[in-house]
């Protein structure tokens, strides 16, 4: 059953493989000097270009192209010349600082508020928080997170306009660190989660209200339970088990939408970096980023789908 | 006549879009004039003279919003357009047509682990940005989400008895496919149309924030902000007004979609 | 004692107003089965709901509905849940949705034991594994911990019956209990049903469309049309001598097994009228084979016949 699941991923990856090494070519430039170290001699990088070929049929670039990515090789960077593999994994633990933190925060304070709006559905609450949803997923985020630069940092000075350690708190290291970097995370964080409230919130509402009218809260309910025992006890656990599937689903998206967040915060990430690159025209480097956050987003929903099928007691059973 | 924030939105929208298109006809109106002393002194702040301010070369603001509208407004519209000509025409053949099922929803899937922003970001480097690559990146990396909507409709109308019965007449499939399943699978496309709309709004505002989408001299809300960024701290008026601009035509956009939204479900519940 | 007086149940959505029940009237007494028979959209579902007032809030009723001498519509909420599943009961049409599925059957068996009597997780296992032999799953001290999608359909409705019962209530009301199972299986749940109603000596009211079932089980059986009761009796009457023209067509429609006996009734033509849109008159009047000219006019009144009650001006 899993191994069907893994099977079947094969030919998706295949297609994002080839679909990344289209645009590669697409790119201005000859591609095979994307994947050449600058340090190679003459030599060498005649022998490479010869093995990646311009002159042979394209699905033999593709998967001569795809070998050598196998191998680790995604491409050299045009602007530093280092490997961009190292230069993503060198950028990957901010990005995923944020994005977990970000979702885990988004988590909490979104399944509540779905519960509970979709169990007061119509109520004055559900209404203020629909009102407010629409609001935020209307707001452009990182014309949010400029406002709440404006507002928090540059007003009222509570937090640091951009960036990640303080040079002087960096020195300083332990929990002063800690702090600072956490300081620094505050705005960026809020941004990412006042800009994800609305859709996570709308989903659980959802879920709870489909769960309220299946027939064993009715047979709850008939039994003489009470509505917060219905609640909390029986709605919830049936509203939770998609949580699992929401945290494949989205934290890929998270780390793969980071880019503007960082860029208007100076936040040191893997979007940081794509920006860097569109601006500086580093070709191998976005390639490198594509490639590594669509496998990303592959594996999250794998995951995410085995993982539902491991909890949900009705598929674990049967 | 009943007042309803449906309306309002509508009525705002309408009026935005044609005052925006009305302003280039206007003569002697420079949208673009550039006042020296500005240049020199600073952004100006919000006055009796210039409702919203100026912007750094001396521009009214609210006159540049206003400008911007028409682009940021036809951008999304063109663009779903594409991508929802795409998205039907994908659905329909996957519904309809078995053997092409596979195939389809496998590109889909596809298509959706790509992250679309970066994709849609990748390929504004690649291609010189103008406001053509825009409105085509953002219609042609769209599209997924109508297919996948319009196979669903499609497959259950199939199953319905009045196209069964129609089949049995012997009606063609071609006929069958326009005249009586096609108007029935378009309701929620049109819905969704309505949110693709908002969110090509807001991914040409982060594309020509980033300068990769609508270039000068053709204003629109993103690049605004574009410029608007070092000056944050000195104009704030420079990233409030463009922004909130945005902010209130995708929100009267997501009301009226609401709304479409709920009078098509009783229609078709009916 | 369960006694419904006059009641009425109107459900108000933005834009219609849909009577589903329309001054009902009966009783079941102490110890007795009652049926209420009737197609869909006649209302019987809606009645056994409004007596658990499970109902929603577009729902509204009026009446009475007198439990053991209490009107239970003017209890408050927290009065009702005293009721509900202490006093009276309830089990659902399709056992298997009515579980939750992600708890165990010990889980919800003990929590629903432990909210009515005070007893200890053990006490109340316990006495769920014993509830659960006595209606006939095998093996019940073991299968207990099992979820529900791990037992057949006949089995969840018995399992159903046990989480009922755990409760002593003194009214059952089974809303088409056998509707998902199969035939065989049908006869077993109504004979288990049959054995418990003696044991635990509660009266049971079924509600059902199979009017087989209902003259298999029932003492006394309320025929329902369109929101109204159209006939009342023992299932002799109503099965030897039905006096409604609906009721009559309801018999004759029943499949009979014998070859030789010809079908000499008529079938009922046109089709029953949406709710939204209730004919004047007679509600029957728009199928009724014995259709007069006063069937439009006005609503018939219930007339004693020979031990049943029609609403039927044939009969005045």
């Amino acid at each position: 059953m899993v191994l069907k699941r893994l099977l079947g991923a094969i030919p998706l990856l295949v297609g994002i493989t080839f679909l990344s090494f289209l645009i590669m070519r697409l790119a201005p430039g000859d591609y095979t000097s994307m994947m050449m170290d600058p340090r190679m001699t003459q030599a060498d990088m005649a022998a490479l270009r010869e093995n990646l070929g311009l002159n042979q049929p394209i699905w033999m670039q593709y998967i001569k192209w795809l070998k050598a990515v196998l191998q680790g090789n995604l491409g050299y960077s045009y602007v530093t010349g280092k490997p961009v593999l190292g230069l993503i994994l060198e950028r990957l633990g901010p990005t995923l600082l944020m994005s977990v933190v970000s979702l885990v925060l988004i988590l909490v304070i979104t399944f509540p508020l779905g519960l509970l709006t979709g169990a007061k559905r119509y109520s004055a609450f559900d209404g203020w928080v629909t009102v407010l949803s629409f609001i935020g997923q209307s707001l452009p985020t990182f014309w949010l997170g400029m406002i709440l630069i404006l507002a928090f940092s540059v007003k009222l000075d509570w937090f640091p306009t951009s960036g990640y350690l303080d040079p002087m708190a960096e020195v300083m290291g332990g929990f002063a660190s800690i702090k600072n970097i956490a300081l620094h995370m505050v705005l960026p964080m809020l941004t990412i989660v006042i800009g994800s409230i609305a859709g996570f919130t709308r989903y659980f509402r959802f879920g709870i209200i489909r769960i309220l009218n299946e027939d064993y809260i009715k047979s709850a309910k008939a039994r003489g339970l009470s509505d917060k025992r219905i609640l909390f006890k029986h709605a919830f656990k049936n509203a939770a088990l998609p949580i699992v599937t929401l945290l494949g689903l989205e934290l890929p998206g998270l780390i793969s939408g980071s880019f503007v967040i960082e860029y208007i915060f100076a936040w040191p990430g893997m979007g940081q970096l794509g920006i860097q690159s569109a601006f500086s025209r580093d070709y191998p480097v976005l390639m490198g980023l594509l490639l590594m956050t669509s496998v990303l987003i592959l594996a999250g929903n794998l995951l995410a789908d085995l993982g539902y099928r491991w909890i949900d007691p009705r598929i674990k059973h049967s | 006549m009943k007042l309803s924030v449906t309306k309002v939105c509508i009525t705002y929208l309408l009026l935005l879009f044609l005052v925006s298109i009305a302003m280039v006809f206007i003569p002697g109106l420079d949208v673009n004039a550039f006042d020296p002393n500005v240049v020199i002194t600073g952004p100006q702040s919000p006055s009796l003279t210039h409702w919203l301010g100026t912007d750094d070369l001396g521009r009214d603001l609210l006159l540049r919003c206003l400008d911007g509208a028409k682009i940021s407004l036809l951008v999304a519209l063109v663009s779903v357009t594409i991508s929802t000509t795409i998205g039907t025409l994908l659905g329909v053949l996957a519904g309809f047509f078995r053997p092409l099922d596979a195939i389809v929803m496998r590109f889909v899937d596809m298509m959706m682990a790509i992250p679309t922003l970066f994709l849609i970001l990748i390929l504004q480097v690649i291609l010189t940005p103008s406001i053509w690559t825009v409105v085509s990146v953002i219609g042609l990396t769209s599209w997924m989400g109508t297919t996948r909507l319009v196979r669903a409709e499609v497959l259950s109308i199939k199953e319905r008895v009045f196209v069964k019965a129609a089949t049995a007449r012997g009606i063609p499939t071609s006929r069958l496919l326009f005249k009586h399943v096609l108007p029935h699978a378009l309701n929620p496309v049109i819905v969704s149309a309505m949110l693709g709309m908002g969110s090509a709004i807001l991914i040409e505002s982060v594309l020509s924030f980033l300068g990769l989408g609508v270039q000068p001299p053709y204003a629109s809300w993103g690049n605004l902000l574009e410029n608007s960024l070092k000056y944050l701290k000195e104009a704030p008026w420079m990233t409030l007004a463009p922004g909130a601009f945005i902010t209130i035509s995708v929100l009267s956009i997501h009301f009226i979609g609401d709304s479409l939204r709920a009078k098509l479900d009783v229609k078709d519940r009916a | 004692m369960l006694k419904v007086k006059n009641l009425s149940v109107t459900f108000q959505s933005k834009q219609h107003k849909v009577s589903a029940v329309d001054g009902i009237s009966f009783e079941v007494p102490d110890g007795s089965v009652v049926g209420i028979v009737g197609e869909s959209g006649s209302g019987k579902s809606v009645t056994g709901y409004s007596i658990m007032g499970l109902l929603g809030s577009e729902a509204r009723v009026k009446g009475r509905i007198e439990w053991n001498g209490q009107d239970l519509l003017t209890l408050s909420e927290t009065q009702k849940k005293i009721i509900r599943g202490r006093e009276i009961g309830l089990i659902f049409q399709n056992p298997l949705a009515a579980l939750n599925p992600v708890f165990s059957i010990a889980d919800q068996m003990v929590e629903t034991l432990r909210l009515h009597h005070s007893l200890t997780y053990k006490e109340a296992l316990d006495r769920a594994i014993q509830l659960l032999q006595k209606v006939n799953i095998p093996d019940a001290h073991l299968r207990i911990f099992d979820y529900p999608h791990e037992f057949s359909l006949g089995m969840c409705q018995r399992i159903m019956i046990a989480l009922t019962l755990s409760m002593n209530p003194k009214l059952l009301i089974a809303d088409e209990p056998t509707a998902s199972l199969d035939v065989t299986v049908q006869a077993q749940i109504l004979e288990l049903l049959r054995e418990l109603k003696h044991e635990f000596q509660m009266s049971i009211l079924i509600i059902s469309h199979d009017l087989g079932i209902i003259a298999q089980s029932c003492d006394h059986i309320v025929v329902m049309y369109l929101g109204k009761v159209v006939e009342t009796g023992s299932p002799q009457a109503i099965f030897h001598a039905p006096k409604h023209p609906y009721t009559q067509a309801l018999i004759a429609a029943i499949p009979s097994a014998d070859p030789d006996k010809k079908n000499t009734a008529k079938p009922l033509t046109g089709e029953m009228p949406s709710p939204v849109n209730l004919p004047k008159g007679c509600r029957f009047n728009t199928r009724c084979p014995h259709v007069m000219d006063r069937c439009f006019q006005e609503n018939p009144p219930f007339v004693q016949v020979e031990g049943s009650k029609v609403a039927c001006f044939l009969h005045e």
